[in-house]
């Protein structure tokens, strides 16, 4: 019921097309089934005129017969447009659908994005909602076909009776015993077939670990065993598989039983009544075709059902979407408008990813003043990257708190906040725009602004020689530029709103060490007032900066200027050493 | 390599339907008995299906004119007894074609999987897991169904077609001849519209792909959205690609059922072909109302084959793809080879050489450069250097992950790749600084899923390497799954089950990347334990990162832009003072404050000062 409703609800924008769908529902059954009617017309018809015999009758009912003929063939071809409705109210509901979690996903926090990864939720954007037999088609064609299917059972039945009850009731006999078969095959196939899933996904993961542990295998020959490992997984598989065929057959079998007995009555009773007289050649005709039609409907019914539960499945998916909380909810979404950030302290903050893991990061206390350049330094996995997602209003900490301008950050608007900091992740994205809408990011700069903040990030003359220059497109059906570019290109979307905190997460790797004191050059003459927190490798940065903090453990275990860490702080001193020593081994 | 695994679009196809044909049918061929039986058994079934209207021709005409009840009954009893046979033998024969067919694809997956892992690291550095699965999986599944349900329709539909067809010019050729007219019209539509339609449906495959794309761009990139305010226009945007796929989707759909229906349109014209050539014969008395009967039924059984067929055509072409992949897969040659010599002759009493070794993963771009030097028996070599200077090259080439492009390494002589990749193997065991744990138990893991390993030498093993304590906590201890591949332990939990891992085959040689990741303090004197344990009385290899085992070395590799920069003991190379020297000046001013290169070699400790014979 649940599921229902939920698919109820992505209906609501398209109720209009429901009863469009019902009428032609109702119309294609209809259609179908007068196919058999107009036979047995058309029998009986040609069957009296060559009692007649009559020359003139013999012309007129050739005639009549053709245009019964053409009639019911263009109804059908029109009725076979119904499917192109179902699918156009499929990909309607489809873009409904995706647009929506699309949106929730958007606003989710961290918490969200470690229990998800994109993979996943790809999988759920795309083929859980689009791919076939999954939510889309299941909320329109799914139960559409199913609402056809019956219409069509109880149409086909309600004529069969009107047209010789005796015979009808005599030819689905075997239907109440065939249906006990049935739902116990179904029964009994619905297990089998968790089974195989479940057998399934352990060959994957067993396809996962020996592709990705490959260097161990074979360092220690393992590979024949493995493949004997996975060959007893193959074998168990295809048991499985042929106990589940074997339903399968027993299953259409039975279906096929139902028609069969029914026909077979048909040709006996339904000839004996010929003989008699008490039915028509045609209805005979239309009796025995009635019997296949009748068929079909009801192998969509369960159908129905076992599409139903792959369907809900995904649908549940859709709603743990919905339902996980990103940890951020109603943290950051204070009013007070921030014109300028002048100060941000972070407070006593203490940060967790989960609740019952060590913190990433513990009481950490942090002054960013306008105009003064922060450092961090600190081993790999020291909460550096976390501290610098913390500044910018991205993880709320658990504990303490950040205040910019001497407000609580929870009380200003997070919206203003972010756009006055110019944040740099460690792993650039860049998205399939232009070069332009990709600095430009959604907010409004003329080419001039982008232009300096290009030339800021040392990457203007590169982006200048592109093809298209900076209307280019990048990424899908567009170019695809260089992991340092790309770096570079999303330090030009930080500066071009000219922030006044910048955020520059670790961007060694693509600004070389003379690029890198272009960059602050230009950035000293261009930001003098922002306040920067950057996290860097790279000595000559740190020794620049105003203040260094060195993080080991989610701790600050060292902070000053660079003469007086190396005087106070053992962990600095080895975080020189080792980037000193890569200085000394790259020259 | 040749071969691209990229999703490449129809058309640049590299090799034919019927080069790929060529390479399926040997697959086939050891089943061939079962194969003629199911197909025997298929041309039977189908036939048995043509039964109906046959009967009900004679009914009508005969039967029931007659007012013949006897007639009528033995019609149905022989209706009985064909079609009842015919389901028997089709459930005979749905069972050997899928018995058939799922053996051999799944000897086929099994082979595929044992190629992949048989085949070199440079395959799979190229090849992610992620690919090489539905390669493995998904590609051979396809591979099922093309060879199975596809291939045993299609064969079904053609056999029924043709049969409708030679049922209805034997009993008719007058009317029959008619429709055997239309039938090359309508498989030359069918053939125009699928063409046609491929450009369309390619162009929906690319819209589904770019919502796709955009999809994951923006779910990898919510930092920057959500930091820039650009959600709004994200949204825009996926709205916009939706919509551009909708716009294909719809029409495509609408003019494809509009199609079959029109050509559903078929089925009436030819009953109203019958309708004018046959009704003036049945006047005439030439032909009987039961014929005409039979004949649009057989009519209306005819047209759904057609439409079956032009999907099941479809498949494979969709399906060849899968084909060639794997094929593709097959057919990458392993970039390792074993040598001649047999295992016995492969020993080890004296030295490892790498004499003037040379290797490049991609051509010319050499990371390794006339690398010589030698380990002798019972040493322990220290590998150090900046990451990325050819330390991990070393031991790739080491274990015959790659084989040098000039150059060689040799034991005792001669040449490693004179012997079995698997025999040499065997002298070592490996320590990956990335531990790997295997789904499955722990015991499965320590002996790499050996079976031929016994319990008791796993158990004493794990005590020698220290991971007794731990395994005993887990539930289940060796016998017990290990959940999420060891996520629950910790990295020094993990680097245990590892050491008694490489111990449980008890290599001569050691190979071992030491970890850097630091450990709570009780559990670091653990591996300290268990790596002397392991190193004891073993030749070793060590990528180290402790300045330890740097210094208890016999022997010191500074390896530096892929050429051996300086070589010898630690207290040779502190004299040398070049780049090892200031390496160990730093890292002792970290621990003791700025030091001479005497009061270095005077403080450091000596874990074990009697080591190393040489």
């Amino acid at each position: 019921m649940k599921h229902i409703r939920w698919i109820w609800r992505f209906w609501q924008p398209h109720r209009p097309w429901i009863w469009l769908l019902l009428f032609l529902t109702l119309l294609s059954s209809a259609v179908t089934l007068s196919y058999p009617l107009i036979f047995k017309f058309m029998i009986d018809a040609l069957n009296a005129a060559l009692t007649d015999a009559n020359p003139d009758v013999a012309r007129t009912t050739t005639w009549k017969l053709i245009w019964m003929a053409v009639a019911i063939g263009v109804a059908r071809t029109l009725t076979y447009l119904y499917p192109g409705f179902r699918a156009m109210l499929n990909a309607r509901l489809e873009m409904g659908i995706r647009e929506h979690y699309f949106g929730r996903i958007l606003e989710k926090g961290f918490r969200f994005f470690q229990r998800f990864r994109t993979g996943d939720l790809v999988t759920r954007l795309t083929d859980d909602i689009g791919g076939f037999p999954k939510i889309a088609w299941f909320s329109c064609s799914g139960i559409f076909r199913a609402v056809e299917s019956s219409s069509k059972f109880i149409f086909c039945m309600v004529i069969m009776l009107a047209m010789n009850w005796k015979l009808a009731l005599l030819s689905i006999t075997p239907l109440p015993v065939m249906l006990m078969i049935f739902y116990y095959l179904r029964k009994e196939i619905g297990i089998r077939a968790t089974e195989r899933q479940k057998v399934m996904s352990k060959t994957n993961d067993a396809l996962e670990a020996a592709f990705s542990g490959v260097r161990i295998l074979k360092a220690f020959r393992g590979e024949a065993n493995q493949v004997r490992e996975f060959r007893t997984l193959l074998d168990e598989r295809i048991r499985i598989e042929i106990s589940l065929l074997r339903l399968w057959m027993g299953l259409t079998n039975t279906y096929w039983a139902i028609q069969f007995v029914g026909q077979i009555i048909v040709i006996v009773a339904g000839g004996l009544m010929v003989i008699d007289d008490r039915l028509s050649l045609g209805e005979f005709y239309a009796f025995y075709v009635y019997l296949s039609l009748f068929l079909q409907p009801l192998m969509d019914i369960p159908h129905l059902f076992v599409t139903s539960r792959q369907a809900f499945a995904c649908i549940d998916r859709e709603i743990e979407i919905e339902e996980t909380p990103g940890g951020v909810e109603g943290i950051y979404d204070g009013t007070i408008p921030v014109e300028s950030i002048d100060q941000v302290e972070i407070k006593n903050a203490t940060f967790r990813y989960e609740d019952d893991l060590q913190p990433a990061l513990q009481n950490i206390n942090m002054v960013l003043r306008s105009g003064e350049r922060t450092a961090v330094v600190g081993a790999v996995g020291s909460g550096k990257s976390t501290l610098v997602k913390l500044a910018a209003g991205i993880l709320p900490p658990s504990d303490g708190e950040i205040t910019v301008n001497n407000h609580a950050l929870k009380d200003i608007s997070i919206a203003d906040y972010r756009s006055r900091v110019g944040y740099i992740p460690q792993e650039a994205t860049l998205f399939s725009e232009s070069v332009k809408d990709n600095v430009s990011y959604g907010r409004e700069f003329d080419s001039s602004s982008v232009n300096s903040a290009l030339r800021m990030a040392q990457i203007k003359d590169e982006m200048h020689a592109l093809p298209e220059g900076i209307d280019q497109m990048l990424g899908q059906r567009g170019l695809s530029i260089s992991g340092g570019q790309k770096q570079r290109l999303a330090i030009a979307r930080a500066l071009v709103g000219k922030p006044d905190l910048l955020l520059m997460d670790d961007v060694t790797a693509s600004l070389d060490a003379e690029n890198e004191r272009a960059f602050w050059d230009d950035f000293a003459v261009e930001l003098p007032n922002a306040a920067c927190l950057i996290v860097t490798h790279r000595l000559a940065t740190a020794r620049q900066a105003d203040v260094i903090y060195v993080l080991s453990e989610g701790r600050i275990v060292g902070r000053g200027t660079h003469s007086e860490l190396l005087e106070t702080c053992e962990e600095y001193r080895s975080f020189l050493s080792r980037e000193e020593l890569a200085a000394a081994l790259s020259v | 390599m040749w071969w691209h695994f990229e999703e490449s679009e129809e058309g640049v196809r590299k090799q034919s339907a019927l080069e790929l044909l060529r390479k399926v049918v040997p697959l086939f061929r050891p089943h061939a008995k079962y194969l003629y039986l199911g197909f025997g058994l298929l041309i039977f079934v189908t036939a048995s299906q043509l039964i109906g209207p046959l009967i009900l021709r004679y009914i009508i005409d005969k039967s029931i004119p007659a007012a013949d009840t006897r007639s009528l009954l033995f019609a149905a009893v022989i209706y009985v007894c064909i079609a009842g046979l015919g389901a028997g033998f089709g459930y005979i024969q749905a069972i050997t074609l899928f018995k058939l067919g799922i053996n051999i694809i799944t000897d086929l997956k099994s082979k595929l999987f044992e190629h992949v892992l048989h085949l070199g690291l440079d395959f799979h550095e190229k090849h992610s897991p992620g690919r090489l699965i539905s390669r493995v999986e998904s590609d051979t599944e396809t591979l099922k169904e093309l060879f199975g349900d596809v291939s045993v329709n299609l064969l079904r539909n053609v056999i029924f077609f043709i049969g409708i067809l030679i049922t209805l010019v034997v009993t008719d050729f007058g009317i029959a001849a008619w429709i055997l007219l239309l039938v090359p019209l309508f498989f030359g539509a069918t053939f125009w519209f699928i063409v046609k339609m491929k450009p369309l449906w390619r162009e929906w495959r690319a819209q589904w792909a770019i919502v796709t794309g955009y999809v994951t761009e923006y779910v990898q990139g919510i930092d920057v959205i959500q930091q820039f305010n650009y959600q709004n226009r994200a949204r825009a945007r996926m709205k916009d690609v939706n919509l551009n796929k909708y716009r294909i989707e719809v029409p495509a759909t609408f003019i494809e059922y509009g199609f079959w229906g029109g050509f559903m349109f078929g089925e009436i014209a030819a009953i109203i072909i019958v309708f004018i050539v046959g009704i003036p014969r049945a006047f005439a008395g030439t032909l009987t109302i039961g014929t005409l009967i039979m004949f649009i039924d057989f009519i209306r059984q005819m047209f759904l084959p057609i439409i079956q067929l032009s999907e099941q055509i479809n498949f494979i072409q969709r399906s060849l793809i899968s084909v060639e992949r794997v094929f593709g897969i097959l057919e990458t040659e392993r970039s390792i080879e074993d040598g001649p010599l047999k295992d016995e002759e492969l020993l080890f009493e004296e030295e490892i050489r790498f004499e003037n070794v040379w290797f490049a993963y991609e051509e010319d771009n050499w990371i390794i450069r006339d690398v010589s030097f030698s380990i002798r028996k019972g040493q322990k070599i220290a590998l150090v250097g900046m990451s990325g200077g050819g330390k991990s090259t070393v031991v790739n080439l080491l274990l015959r992950f790659y084989d040098p492009q000039k150059g060689r390494i040799t034991i005792d002589g001669s040449d490693i790749r004179e012997f079995p990749v698997k025999a040499w193997r065997e002298k070592l065991g490996l320590v990956l600084q990335d531990i790997f744990l295997f789904p499955g138990s722990v015991s499965d893991n320590l002996r790499v899923f050996d079976k031929t390993v016994p319990i008791e030498h796993i158990e004493k093993v794990a005590a020698i390497a220290r991971a007794d304590g731990i395994i005993g906590k887990l539930p289940g201890r060796y016998e017990g799954e290990l959940a999420e591949r060891g996520a629950n332990l910790s990295v020094g939990e993990r680097q245990l089950i590892s050491f008694a891992r490489a111990l449980a085959f008890d290599p001569p040689l050691l190979v071992l990347d030491e970890a850097t990741s630091s450990v709570d303090p009780h559990t670091e004197r653990l591996v300290q334990e268990a790596l002397d344990q392991l190193l004891e009385g073993r030749t070793a290899v060590i990528v180290a990162h402790r300045l330890s085992t740097i210094i208890n070395a016999d022997q010191i590799l500074l390896i530096h832009n892929g050429i051996v920069e300086e070589q010898g003991k630690h207290d040779e190379l502190l004299e040398e003072n070049g780049l090892y020297a200031k390496l160990v000046r730093l890292q002792f001013e970290e621990a003791v404050g700025p030091l001479t290169n005497e009061r270095i070699s005077s403080t450091v400790p000596r874990l074990n000062p009697a080591r190393g014979e040489s």
